[in-house]
């Protein structure tokens, strides 16, 4: 049997990351109310932008195609022989270090990195703004900030709110309000592809030294 | 109300229809987390070539795979525990929904037929479906997938995007890069001893 705290952490309102991402050039999602792709560590530069557009409004026009697959393949100067992709590291970012979370066996633990992979943070990012206003629209698409589950509990016996609120008349109010739903309509659990697609799809052409995006550029 | 649980399984089924995602990421460091959508409706969560955990099975192995972070296990085992729940709810919801049908199909070869006692039972059952299916896709589901997605992102942060996983905590060598302008070929530090 679930402890009724459990379920009374669930009802303040949908679910909202705390996770703040880091400022290292990776792509994210994040749940925000609804799955949301965060750019947030990430500086775009125009051919970036106009890469991934090309990519998002290609899928747009051809919503059955499958091969996605842009021209990304591991290169021999960057991936391991294991063929997974080898992490690059800034000398001029010394600011981000290892997170310091990892508890691990200090006689099995390797010496951890000291810089953080990926992005040096460069100034004279001119398209910034127009990129945040694109994922934005994207991130739009999966967003359901119309649902507030949340109710103002405070000075009402959690208890009593469960046994003779929540239960007999909140639950079935919902329900009710599903049927009058129609066909199909999103449910915050419901994905929308695009948005993990865009995320993954950026974070492999920033790793790929022959596209816009890569991290070797600087955002520029 | 008959017609409640006909059409809580329409809608289901309709909304799970199939949007799997068709991009999957090629260029990811050993141990890294990458997500992908399930032709499930929920998310995977993948590492190389190995999926570790997914929705459809309440995210077990999540909380296994990023054990050696602290903050991304304890996300990992919210939302093992809210997938469990959300399993549970559709297994009563699936029970009760096919209760209420047998009820309703012997009610009609009863002499109670057109009882609105028993319409009201019928309905009872619907709601209560209704009811379970509706915590499970407006409550548990996004707050285990998002539990799920802070796990992930917090053990790429410490372990999964550095190269290394926690069975097996070595870094690769790290690639010293000099940022270059867009058309020069970047220079690494292994460039530089060639």
């Amino acid at each position: 049997m679930l402890p009724i705290t459990f379920f009374l952490h669930l009802l303040p309102g949908c679910y909202r990351s705390e996770y703040t991402p880091l400022r290292d050039g990776r792509a994210r999602l994040v749940w925000r109310g609804g799955l949301e792709a965060d750019f947030s560590g990430v500086l775009i530069s125009q051919p970036c932008m106009q890469e991934l557009s090309a990519w998002s409004e290609g899928r747009s026009r051809n919503s059955t195609n499958k091969g996605l697959t842009p021209q990304i393949s591991c290169l021999e100067t960057q991936c391991t022989e294991e063929g997974f992709w080898s992490p690059r590291y800034f000398s001029n970012f010394e600011s981000l270090t290892l997170n310091k979370m990892i508890d691990v066996d200090e006689k099995n633990r390797a010496l951890a990195p000291r810089f953080s992979p990926l992005f040096p943070l460069l100034s004279g990012v001119t398209s910034q703004e127009e990129f945040e206003a694109w994922v934005r629209k994207i991130n739009a698409k999966s967003s359901w900030d119309i649902w507030v589950w949340g109710f103002n509990i405070i000075g009402i016996p959690i208890g009593a709110f469960l046994q003779f609120i929540y239960t007999p008349l909140v639950l079935p109010a919902v329900a009710a309000w599903q049927l009058s739903l129609p066909p199909g309509a999103a449910s915050p659990g419901t994905i929308h592809p695009q948005v993990i697609e865009l995320v993954n799809l950026y974070n492999d052409l920033a790793r790929n030294p022959r596209s816009a995006c890569a991290y070797e550029y600087g955002g520029r | 109300m008959r017609h409640a649980l006909v059409f809580v399984f329409t809608t289901n089924a309709i909304m799970a229809n199939g949007c799997s995602s068709r991009y999957v990421p090629t260029l990811t460091a050993r141990g890294e987390l990458t997500v992908q959508v399930s032709p499930y409706r929920g998310l995977e969560f993948w590492a190389g070539r190995k999926r570790i955990a997914q929705t459809a099975t309440g995210y077990r192995g999540l909380s296994d795979y990023v054990y050696c972070v602290p903050l991304a296990s304890a996300h990992a085992r919210k939302a093992e525990t809210l997938g469990k729940t959300a399993l549970a709810f559709s297994a009563l919801a699936a029970v009760s929904a096919m209760v209420g049908v047998v009820h309703s199909v012997v009610g009609l070869t009863s002499p109670q037929v057109g009882d609105p006692q028993m319409e009201r039972l019928y309905g009872l059952y619907g709601a209560f479906s209704v009811g379970l299916l509706t915590t499970r896709d407006w409550v548990l589901v996004p707050h285990g997938m998002g539990n799920a997605l802070d796990a992930a992102n917090y053990y790429n942060d410490a372990v999964g995007s550095f190269g290394a996983t926690c069975k097996d905590p070595s870094y690769p060598p790290p690639v010293l890069v000099t940022p270059n302008e867009p058309n020069e070929k970047a220079r690494t530090v292994k460039d530089e001893k060639e």
